[in-house]
């Protein structure tokens, strides 16, 4: 998968909650709770990281959608207000 | 008869009269009585929800403790599980008690330091886990437990070096197991808790404390064999063996179990879907259901339900209003703790709630409210609305009775026969009670009681580390997070990444459940002149509150806990 800019920013705003996560090894189809020792607070603060860093409203009815890594790319790309989503995702380097 | 003696005679006691096993009382008598074909737990997993019976639980849980026999696991010895809320743990807890063992749950969200100072405090000789757990929190402490022969690993991955798949253990055992005689006081359960100061206490529980648990899920919970009963309480903490396993079994209800983490519209489908008619959750959670919205509850069909329970920290007014609003229900508060085993103080089922107040002690349980004086001194306050220390006539049966190799620090908590709780109350004049706030320096968050010793213990173990006071500050969604100060060594810089290193280090160590949400530098602590950290000037501080009253006290050692000792 490459390293997108999107795919960036949703690991840092994981490793601000979490920083003890190397986010080389997140496996991004498995949940963060299984794989990370991620806690129900921890979840709630990474989700208000999300918002914070994309400056968007998460519902609460669409957390669940964001269990996991890929579970957040597919999440942030259909928001059109993510600035990621109106420039081309070019590689980070 | 008295409240215990009329429990116990809903008992069946082991055939031959040859003593009283929970494990008995809550599978095979039902099997007995021709109700093996009831449903003892529904767990709904992430793609499927799978029943298992009573009959089911009788049988698996006679292999288990077929295959602690076969490693050699003695009665009174210790079986760990840390594991998350998977049929193997519950399996494994039945088929302890059934050999007699101590069956002890770890939260799962523990780090390896508390994992290891529980496990080595309770000389746990067998430790239930899953492949994923073991290789992330266990493997590297393994080394260290020399008691620990055994670890059995449940779940779908394969199980690691030097670990025993269960699914292979329990296909080879038996599934016939005949339980030897068990005397009431024999122990069953180990569940730590937190000490204000030095390391974690192990809280040992006894068989008789089934006479407590059926007596209160009848009294307070008026639970029934045909109740969908769901306890959302993890078996890591005490409510969730007590009423998240005992009490429910002893009743021959059906438990839902939820094996995945919270999320406020999968918990209202499980509830609609389930048809659960008993509820019994804790303030942090309704708080998060609260911030998800009633629109969110009354989308869903939450009709079966027929009474909310909350227990863990005190139920806000404001909660109870928001149930009435949101749920079509009052939720109807519980007052106990790890050391009672089993609720003492409560509103029960047939009971109108009153704003603000836990409620009243169960049938059995004598509780006052006192302060201590001096060396084995109490006083008892008779006037209404005073403050004081919530105490309990000792001697109700699921009493703890002693904290594991520490009998020094289970005498503290007596005066004469008087149990003291450790939190303070009022009492109205109607002799219902309301709960003020902890007496001591312990730190109360999302209802889990933590220790800032240890944390401040793994802190100091960071090389950039001088000196660190721990303390708990308010948080409107969790009660209290765990925030440290901290004052580094000459030559670090206390800058963000050494506060994120500092955060990475405790979390890594002490697992999300106990590390620190916040960190502050600071150049000073307040100290007692005997050097100790006074917490509750960190707590005044942080909350922009006065400090001089606090720090201008003559003899900060006497004075740091006016009611309680440190």
């Amino acid at each position: 998968m490459p390293n997108t800019l999107l795919q960036q920013r949703v690991l840092l705003t994981l490793k601000s909650v979490a920083p003890e996560i190397d986010t080389e090894k997140v496996d991004p189809k498995q949940s963060f709770h299984d794989q990370a020792g991620i806690d129900s607070i921890d979840y709630l603060n990474f989700i208000v990281g999300l918002e914070e860093k994309f400056g968007i409203r998460i519902p609460e009815p669409d957390y669940p959608q964001l269990s996991t890594l890929d579970g957040c790319l597919q999440y942030l790309r259909q928001r059109p207000e993510v600035s990621e989503n109106r420039l081309d995702e070019g590689e980070v380097s | 008869m008295n409240a215990w003696e009329e429990a116990r005679r809903h008992l069946d006691g082991l055939p031959s009269g040859a003593g009283l096993n929970i494990a008995y009382e809550a599978a095979d008598r039902h099997v007995k009585r021709g109700a093996g074909d009831r449903i003892a737990f529904r767990f709904v997993g992430a793609s499927a929800t799978r029943s298992m019976t009573y009959a089911e639980l009788a049988l698996a849980s006679n292999r288990f403790a077929n295959v602690l026999r076969r490693l050699n696991v003695g009665p009174g010895e210790t079986v760990f599980s840390f594991a998350g809320r998977i049929p193997e743990l519950y399996i494994s807890a039945i088929g302890t008690l059934k050999a007699r063992a101590v069956f002890s749950a770890l939260y799962t969200n523990f780090g390896e330091q508390p994992l290891f100072a529980r496990l080595s405090k309770g000389g746990g000789k067998v430790l239930l886990t899953t492949a994923s757990l073991y290789s992330r929190r266990i493997a590297s402490i393994r080394k260290a437990l020399p008691t620990l022969e055994q670890v059995i690993v449940g779940g779908h991955d394969p199980a690691p070096p030097l670990t025993r798949s269960f699914d292979e253990l329990m296909a080879e055992a038996e599934d016939r197991f005949d339980i030897e005689p068990t005397d009431p006081e024999d122990p069953a359960f180990l569940h730590f808790t937190s000490g204000t100061t030095g390391s974690p206490k192990g809280a040992l529980h006894v068989h008789d404390a089934a006479a407590s648990l059926y007596a209160t899920a009848s009294s307070v919970l008026k639970l029934r064999p045909d109740d969908i009963y769901w306890c959302t309480a993890d078996p890591g903490w005490v409510t969730g063996i007590s009423y998240g396993l005992v009490a429910p079994l002893l009743h021959g209800a059906t438990m839902v179990i939820d094996e995945s983490e919270f999320d406020p519209a999968r918990w209202y489908r499980i509830i609609q879907e389930q048809r659960v008619t008993v509820l019994y959750t804790a303030p942090t959670a309704i708080r998060m259901l609260m911030k998800a919205g009633s629109r969110l509850a009354r989308s869903y069909d939450l009709r079966s339900l027929r009474l909310i329970v909350s227990a863990g920290e005190a139920l806000s007014p404001e909660a109870v209003r928001w149930g009435r609003q949101a749920l079509n229900l009052d939720i109807h508060d519980t007052w106990w703790q790890t050391e009672t085993g089993s609720i003492v103080i409560g509103t029960s089922a047939d009971e109108d709630v009153s704003l603000g107040l836990m409620g009243r002690p169960v049938a059995g349980i004598e509780a006052a409210v006192g302060r201590r004086h001096g060396e084995g001194m109490l006083e008892f306050v008779e006037e209404p609305n005073k403050v004081g220390e919530l105490v309990l006539k000792a001697g109700w049966p699921s009493m703890f009775r002693g904290y594991v190799g520490e009998p020094a620090r289970y005498a503290e908590c007596f005066i004469q026969d008087w149990y003291l709780t450790g939190d303070l109350v009022c009492r109205d004049s109607e002799g219902r009670f309301s709960f003020v706030s902890r007496g001591d320096e312990l730190i109360k968050s999302a209802g889990h009681l933590i220790g800032p010793h240890e944390v401040e213990d793994c802190l100091n173990e960071h090389p950039a580390i001088l000196e660190v006071g721990v303390i708990g500050k308010p948080d409107p969604l969790v009660g209290e997070v765990v925030k440290a100060f901290v004052i580094v060594r000459d030559g670090c810089e206390p800058d963000e990444q050494l506060r994120i290193d500092l955060l990475a280090f405790a979390r890594q160590r002490l697992g999300p459940a106990l590390a620190p949400r916040e960190i502050s530098f600071c150049h000073t602590l307040p100290k007692t002149r005997n050097g100790k950290i006074m917490r509750p000037v960190l707590r005044a501080r942080e909350l922009g509150l006065p400090e001089s009253d606090l720090a201008d006290a003559e003899d900060w050692d006497q004075a740091l806990s006016p009611t309680l000792k440190p």
